[in-house]
This record gives C-alpha cells, structure tokens and sequence, in this order.
C-alpha cells in the first residue's frame, strides 16, 4: 500500500488553542443559556513515534479532546496541525504569543497543516492516518456485524482495498492483535472483554495509521487482561512506529506506557512533563493528589494519602482564578478568591447581632455581591471611616486565621456611599510555565509565576 | 474471631440452553465480626453470584441455590427454601419452581426482614441501582420507614421540649461568625431535636431580633411540631417487635433440621482434628427438639460391643461432647449451636437438647395475626395512611440526612431531594453506601464499588469504608477484581477462580507469599506506579488465555490450562481445598496435603 508522498515531519499532531464550548439550550425558545466550557485553550504537541498520556478525573474534557484532536467532533476556536515541519510550529507559535496580526502566510501556513480548516474531503484522505481505541469494548463493535466485516471497514471505507484483499488483510490483523483467523467469522458478543478491546484494536490497525488514539483503553477490563492489552499495544508501537495519545485516568497505565503526560483539570492542562519526572517530582498539588489516590498493592504500607474533596466542579462556570483552587490544599491569596466564597462568612463575621467582636458596628442590613471581586456591606446608618477601620480590623483578624485564606485575598477595604467596599485581588489563572527544564506548571506555589501585585 | 457469616459447600447454577452452568461450585468461606475480607478474581469467576446467593437475591428462573448452606448468626439462611419449593412432575423433566408456593412465601418474607437490616449490599453501578424516577433521600428514606421502623418510633415517642443544652447549641448557632461552623451546630442542634434544619436557619437568620427573642421564638416553634400519634406509633412498634421475633423463631426451628452438617464437621473425628478423642460418629439426626449423635464402637477397650456397632454412649463420653461444644463457642458454628439447651445420655444416643421458645407460642401467634389484620384494615385508606406515616417520614427524613452527613455528602439536605442523575458517580455511589449503612447492617456486601469511578474518588469511598468499619462494626464482603484496593481495605483474602475457591489467607500472608498459581498471576499483572521492572520497558507478567466457560470447565484443576506449573494430575484430579500453615487455605496439587494426612 502507498504511504502519501508528503514528508514524515517530527510533530505528528499538535494542537494549537484548541476550545470546545458546548451549548446548553433551554427555556421555551431553545436559546443558549450557559456553556460548557469542555476544552478551554489547550495547547499539546506529540512528537512522531512517542506515546503521550492525558490524565485527569471524569468530566475534566480528555474524551472531548481526543475527539478534537480526530476532527470527530469541530472546535470552538484553535487549530489542530497534522504533521508540521518543526520551524512552521515555532513559526506559528511565536505568532501566537506575541499576537502578530494574522498575515497572509500564517493563514497559508495553517490552511495547510490545520485538520480543522481542512475541507471534509481533503480530512476523509487523512483519516486513514489517525484511528481511534474507545473505552468500552462492549459498546464500540457494532453487534450485528461479523469480526471480518468489522475489521476489513475501514479498508473498504477508505478505498484503500477491495473486499477480498480486506478480508485476507483482516486475517493477518487479528493474528497481529493475539486472536486466531477463525475468529474472523464469528460475532463480537461470542468473545470476552480482552478480546474484543483485541478486535477494536485491529480495526485500528486496518488502514496502517500513523496515529492512534487511545481512549482509556483499559479501563473497563479486569487488571489482569489489562496487562495484556498494554502488553500488545506497546509490542504494536515498537513494531509499526506507532504514535499514541493514551486517556486514561489510572496513573499505574501511564507509567508503564508513556513518554510525556499531561495532567488535564476541566478542560486545561496543569502540568506537563516526562513521565519519569513526573512521578519522580510531581509539582501541581492536583497531580500531587492524584497519584496519592494510587493504591498501593502492598498491605505493609500505607501512602499518605491527600483526598480531595468534593467533585470537579462543573465546567459551565468553572472557578475563577486558578481553577483548581476550590479542592486545593495549598490555596494562597491570589489563587482566586472572589467575593461570592467570603459572601456568606462576611453576613456572620461583619454582624453585631451575631459576632460578639463586631458589636461596635450598626447593625448589618445587607451583603451584596458585585462581580467576583467587589463585596458590599451595608448598614442601618451610613457607614464612616471608623467603621471602615473595624471591618478592616476584623478582615486582618480573619486572614491570620488557618481558614481564612479566601480573606487574605481582599486588597483593599474602602467607603462608597456610605456602604463599605471589599475590594479583592482580581482572579487571574496561573499560566502554564517551564518551572524546571521540560517540566511545565501552572501553579501560584512556583517562583516567577506569581501575578504583578496591582 | 466469631464468625457472623459462615457458608458450606455452596452450589448455584443456571439453566440455560446448552445445559446447566454452575457459576459457583462448592464455596466455602467464613467472615468474622468486623472483618473485611476480599473476595478476589476475575470477571466471569463467579464473585458476584455468591454475593448475590448470600443475599438470595438470584433470578429465579433460571438461577437456583442448588446445595449448601448459609448460616449467618446462627440461622440457615436457606432452610425453608430449596427442598420445599421444589415440584417433581410425572415424567423426568427437570424440577419446577411454583413461585407462588406459600412456603417459598415466607421464606421470603423472612429474607426480606434479613436484607438490609441485616446484612446489605452496594451494588457494582450506581447508576443503574438507583431508581432514576425517585428522589435519592426518599430511596434512602424507605429502607428505613421498613426495617427500622422500631428506632424511629422510639425517637418519636422519646421526643421531649427543648431542653437547656439544645437552647445553648442554639444560641452559640446564633453568635457563630463561621457559616460553615454555624451549619455544624444547626445540623446538631436538628438531630438532637428533630426540627427542620431550613426552619431553624430561618430563625436565626431573623436579622435585627436580639438572640434571646430568637431563642424564644424557636421554642414556641417547637412547641407547635407534631408529635405523631402515640397510639399508633405504640402499635407498629410492638407489631414490628413481633414479627421480629416470631420470624426469628420460625428460622430457628428450620434452622435446627439442618444442623446435621455442621455436626458432622463438629464431632466427627476424621473432619474435626480437635474431636480425635471421640469414637467414630455413625449417624446424625437432627430434630426439632433435639439433636441426635450415635456414635460407633470402636471395639477393644471396655466396650462390650463389637467394632462397627453402634456405641452404648457413657458419662465421659457425655462430658468430651460437652466440652467440645462450648470449646466449638469460638469457632465457625459457634453461634449456631448457642441454641443448645443441654446435652443428654440417652439410652444409644447423646442428644443435644434445643432452648424453648420462651413465650407462650400461642398466644403470640394469634396477637400478631390480629395486629397484621388491624394493620392492614388501617392503612387500606390512603387518606388516613398518609396522615398516620407523616411524622414517620419526616423522621427518616432527619435520620437520612444524618446518614448522609456520615458518608461525607456535603449539602446533605439538597442531595436528598435530588434526583440520581443530577448527581456525579462518586456521589450516587455514597448514597448507595448510605442506603447499605441504613439498617446498620453487621454484615455490608460491596461488590465492585469502586470500579466505575475515577482514582481519586475510589481513594474518597476506600477512605470512606476504611472510616465507617471502624465506627459501626459491621464485617464487609469487598468483591474487586483489584487487588491493589484489597491490599488497602481486607483483613483477609479469598481468590476465586472458574466458581471455586483456590486460596483463602490473611492479606498480609497473601501479599508476602502468593501460594496459588492464579494467585501469584493476579499479583504480577498489577500495573504500579511503583514497580522497579517496569523501568526497563520489558512486557508486564500475565496471565495467558482467559477464564473458561463455566458450561464446560476443564477436568481436574480448572486453573491448569492457564498454569505454568500444571503436570499430570492437574489435567486429571481436581485439588481440595486443604489447610497449608496457620489460618491458610490453598486449592493446589503444588503443595502437600497436611491434614488429609493426619485424618486417616
């Protein structure tokens, strides 16, 4: 079969930006109400033969951007470049981040290497490039379809065989994947959990990809048919010169299978590094606590373990600052504290009726929330600057306190029309810097990263 | 250790179209009070059925419990349920099942005062164990407003005015500056006074009031709530006292037909190694009043019998069975031959005398049926029923929420009116624990809880569990496929491979020093973020091929296809279940057979 005559450039697959924001329709029109902000800016490069992980809980937008990532579903905003010469990425990257307004090169540049301003027909020729591996096998073989037939698909679809040469071409594939050639004429409920995630595996295979994507391929099977898989999917690689995204939330699978790992937290990438760095030296408190979530096979020991609590938050309106900062365990003022976390406290803290130390105040009428970063505090009688004084008092006392970090992020206490203002820190999110050679972090608790105090 | 659960020789089958398919063959295990034990193996080795037999929650058709016995705190789980409600029709077809059957009948009925109560089960899915269409509290609600109906009218007869220590909770709610702090107090101050917790945030949150009228205010409030009607919550109470105890009774008196097989294991010295004294038991005939052992002559030795007949028992021999019995109080049965009253000579037997019943049965009997009638008659009018249930509900209510809180569900009183799928995995699988914790269970079935969710969560529900075991007590059945979670949560371990037993150890033990082949693959094939050979890069150790179909498992050992180890007698005998060291069982030809040995 004929590879495309097109070089076999370094960077296989990069994304550039990439966003995926889903709707959310309600009301009686149907109209947008909010979005799910799935993949929020998310920038991957995986290089041609190396095998990157993504790793993150459910609902953080891994799924979501594998499937950008194969153009099975369309972004929101950003690029994904397939197969880019090295100097064009750097090229487009420096153009993004000093924000070069868009010249006619670029958009030429990115017109050729972008999968999602590709046409559709131009995208099918390159679809034999990249297959995919889903999560659960007993889900993605269609049930009324012989093995043969599932396997020899993507040859006929693509163009790239006849039928009997699909049929022989499927024969070699399962006994490439560890099955037998007579199970080509059987149906995938006659095989077991291992063996169907075989059969997915070889219809992968079928069209001699480049890339494959592996969508928590492992998870839905038992730990020792597990081992197998991986087994085979490695074997595969160094064989074929394979290039693998694996999603997985299982930290043991990513460090037995990857080079690099990207560690996703509602739909951005907080740390990213090698592998062995990265078990070695894991530096985002969130990274930290997942790997603490391992358990140990051994009864003698026992890790210490960080739980996190609560759930991810929801992606429609994902916490303001870092967004990490509602479950983190090392919060800091200006991790993104806003006034809608102190709302509540401050109704109490700031009452005289309630809290004894406040009694040299009026009594509180009302808190009003204004934006993220402005509280006000209204009382019976127009507030004066020795009121002011107290509530600033009462704030410096709070944020000593082990449980009043979110007050350590008010900046400022002032008057407006009689009612104190709590002005705080604006929430910005940490960007995702290079805090040790090859080991990217975005996290406050890293030098250099902190914000310009304003 | 005092076993609460003991099961022997337990068999459960499907029928199916290509024949009988037997997914667990003669299971024994033993789990004592408090303790964890794993239940290990892979999918499709028969793990969840023998959870789901336990709880005699099989389909039936086409499952059945086809032998054995499940003795949980002294009672044969399926006494009353097997033999009775067989029919054998004319011709040779296989034996029907008549669901109908009264018997059948009250046996479940005596199963369901035994499900969650009990003993409970968290299931695999959450999600598709929750009934999508109810509100979760009230799902939770429910297992209480059945088995502890008890409790809760006892709460509610019990409720008195506020007294001086709730009103200081009250007050310190008030002073509070820390809204979390705050919402700690109301819920204690809710719990300690059955007042609804968005009440009781109302009147605090009355602004401008000072605290002693608001202290006022919440007391006249209380004043006010319904105190249900005490006749009636008096009546289901008792009602609810004598079912108990009149089912209780009722599996105990069938409970006592099958002790024969426990017996045997007790006296009988080719089985028990501590009976080696006794001479060699010859029949053994439970009865309802008494159990009777008839041992052998032995011959020789002062007996003026010849060997094999039947011993004329004598006074020793008498006190060594005595002895052995209470010695036996420690040991697996001990808690079901607890019900012995005495043991008698009798002229060729010794008999263990039954305890009776202490109440009148008569009389107990007839008061029940005419409470059930008068129960039925009652609430057969909806309107009346759901006035008289009110206050039983708002109980449950606080109790859930309680429950709630327990299981670390923040916003406990905003789950409860939530709908299953308005929740996250790791939530829905908190409120399955809580609805398992609801009867305060002494035995939890946890088949697979974590499976379906992330790693962090799975550290959030083992932390859980890990917390609650030491709280409440109850022994747990942990069934994963993992051993990695087995290593963190279990006391002990059994494996199961192709419906059997292979090895059966304390973790630890396990963990060091795998006996079993099977056991040994499952402990390689464990991807750790820790292994130092996986540096390398080399290929992960596995387990070739996969489990055989249960319709046709290999001869001999069903492991041997899969073994690296198997020789000849793999392929043709099947290895028993033998001891192999202190508190270890193994089911392989590898290692010598220790007490087999020593009992012939």
């Amino acid at each position: 079969m004929a590879r495309p005559s097109r070089d076999r450039n370094e960077i296989l697959l990069a994304a550039r930006g990439l966003k995926k924001h889903f709707p959310v329709k309600g009301g009686l029109l149907q109209r947008e109400i909010a979005t799910v902000r799935a993949v929020d800016g998310v920038d991957l490069v995986i290089r041609r033969g190396e095998t990157v992980a993504l790793v993150g809980e459910s609902g953080c937008g891994k799924t979501t951007f594998g499937r950008l990532l194969l153009r099975l579903i369309e972004p929101t905003e950003g690029d994904v470049l397939f197969n880019v010469p090295v100097e064009v990425f750097e090229r487009l990257r420096t153009n993004a981040r000093e924000a070069v307004p868009d010249d006619g090169h670029t958009k030429d540049l990115l017109r050729q290497y972008s999968l999602t301003r590709m046409r559709r027909r131009s995208m099918k020729a390159l679809r034999r490039f990249m297959q995919p591996v889903f999560q659960d096998p007993f889900t993605s073989l269609d049930p009324r379809l012989l093995v043969k037939d599932i396997v020899a698909e993507p040859l006929l679809v693509s163009g790239l065989a006849t039928r009997p040469e699909a049929y022989e071409q499927s024969a070699r594939l399962l006994q490439e994947v560890g099955l037998r050639p007579e199970h080509l004429y059987r149906f995938p409920h006659e095989f077991s959990g291992g063996q169907r995630q075989r059969i997915a595996i070889a219809r992968a295979l079928a069209p001699e990809p480049e890339f494959l994507l592996l969508d928590e391929p492992t998870s839905a099977l038992d730990v020792s048919v597990q081992a197998q898989i991986l087994n085979l999917l490695k074997d595969i690689q160094q064989r074929q010169s394979l290039t693998y995204l694996l999603i997985t939330h299982n930290l043991s699978v990513v460090r037995h299978m990857a080079d690099r790992v990207a560690v996703m937290y509602l739909g951005r990438i907080l740390e990213r590094t090698r592998t062995a760095e990265l078990f070695a030296n894991p530096m985002h408190p969130y990274t930290k606590a997942l790997l603490s979530a391992v358990p140990l096979p051994d009864p003698k020991r026992r890790r210490e373990r960080i739980i996190l609590p609560g759930d991810v938050p929801s992606p429609i309106a994902p916490p303001a600052g870092c967004r990490f900062h509602t479950r983190c365990n090392a919060v800091l003022p200006h991790c993104g504290w806003s006034s809608r976390d102190v709302a509540a406290t401050a109704a109490y803290l700031f009452d005289p009726s309630r809290n004894p130390e406040a009694s040299d105040l009026p009594p509180l009428e009302e808190v009003t929330i204004r934006g993220e970063e402005v509280l006000l505090l209204r009382y019976r009688e127009p507030a004066t600057e020795s009121h002011r004084l107290r509530v600033e008092a009462l704030v410096r006392a709070r944020s000593s306190r082990p449980d009043g970090v979110a007050f350590r992020a008010i900046a400022r206490v002032g008057l407006d029309a009689g009612r104190v203002v709590l002005e705080f820190l604006p929430p910005l999110e940490p960007e995702l810097l290079e805090i040790v050679p090859h080991h990217f972090v975005a996290c406050y608790l890293y030098p250099g990263t902190q914000p310009v105090a304003t | 250790m005092e076993p609460i659960l003991v099961v022997r020789g337990l068999k459960t089958e499907f029928s199916t179209s290509h024949g009988i398919l037997r997914a667990v063959d003669e299971v024994d295990l033993e789990i004592g009070k408090g303790e964890v034990l794993g239940l290990v193996g892979e999918s499709g080795c028969g793990k969840t059925v023998t959870a789901l037999s336990i709880m005699y929650l099989l389909q039936q058709p086409p499952g059945r419990i086809a032998g054995g016995e499940i003795w949980f705190r002294g009672l044969n789980l399926l006494a009353g349920s097997e033999d009775d409600i067989r029919v054998v029709p004319r011709t040779n077809a296989p034996p029907k099942f008549l669901p109908s059957d009264p018997l059948l009948k009250k046996h479940r009925a005596r199963m369901n005062r035994v499900r969650g109560r009990s003993m409970s089960m968290i299931f695999q899915e959450p999600m598709s164990s929750l009934n999508p269409v109810l509100r979760v509290g009230y799902q939770v609600a429910e297992v209480l407003m059945f088995q502890r109906r008890q409790e809760i009218c006892d709460r509610l007869l019990s409720r008195q005015d506020l007294t001086e220590q709730d009103l200081d909770l009250f007050r310190q709610a008030v002073a509070t500056g820390d809204a979390s702090e705050r919402e700690r107090l109301v819920a204690d101050f809710c719990v300690r006074t059955g007042l609804r917790p968005d009440k009781v945030h109302a009147l605090i949150d009355a602004s401008g009031l000072p605290v002693e009228e608001r202290v006022a205010r919440v007391q006249r409030f209380a004043g006010r709530r319904r105190q249900g009607v005490g006749w009636w919550l008096r009546f289901l109470k008792r009602l609810d006292a004598m079912e108990e105890t009149h089912y209780t009774r009722e599996w105990e008196r069938l409970s006592r037909l099958s002790l024969g097989q426990p017996a045997v294991d007790l006296f009988d010295p080719a089985r028990n190694p501590r009976a080696k004294g006794l001479p060699p038991l010859a029949t053994v005939s439970p009865r309802p009043e008494a159990l009777r052992l008839c041992f052998r002559s032995t011959g020789g030795s002062g007996g003026d019998r010849r060997k094999g007949e039947l011993l004329m028992p004598s006074e020793d021999l008498r006190a060594r069975v005595e002895v052995l019995l209470q010695e036996s109080a420690s040991g697996p049965f001990g808690a079901i031959f607890a019900i012995v009253k005495s043991v008698a000579l009798e002229k060729d037997a010794i008999e263990l005398r039954f305890r009776e019943p202490a109440t009148d049965l008569f009389r107990t009997e007839t008061e029940l049926w005419s409470r059930r009638l008068l129960y039925r008659i009652v609430t057969s009018i909806p309107v009346v029923r759901s006035v008289l249930d009110r206050p039983i509900e708002e109980e449950a209510r606080r109790h859930v929420v309680e429950l709630f809180r327990r299981v670390r569900i923040s916003e406990p009183t905003k789950v409860y009116d939530a709908y299953p799928h308005e929740l996250s995995g790791g939530m829905q699988q908190r409120v399955m624990i809580a609805m398992a914790l609801a009867g305060e269970p002494a035995l939890m079935i946890a088949d697979e809880p974590t499976t379906a969710l992330d790693m962090t969560t799975q550290a959030q529900i083992l932390g859980l569990l890990k917390d609650l075991r030491k709280r409440i007590d109850s022994a747990i059945l942990y069934i994963t496929h993992d051993l990695a979670v087995i290593a963190e949560l279990s006391d002990r371990v059994a494996v199961m491979y192709a419906g059997k037993i292979v090895e059966d150890a304390p973790v630890a033990d396990l963990f060091a020093n795998p006996l079993h082949p099977y056991t040994q693959g499952l402990l390689q094939s464990i991807v750790s973020t820790e292994s130092q050979k996986l540096e390398a890069g080399a290929p992960l150790p596995t387990i070739p091929g996969v489990v055989p179909d249960l319709l046709t498992p290999p001869s001999g050992c069903r492991f041997h296809p899969r073994c690296s180890f198997a020789f000849d007698r793999c392929r043709i005998e099947e290895p028993k279940l033998l001891s192999h060291g202190p508190d270890r069982r193994v089911a392989c030809h590898l290692y010598p057979e220790e007490v087999a040995s020593g009992a012939t």
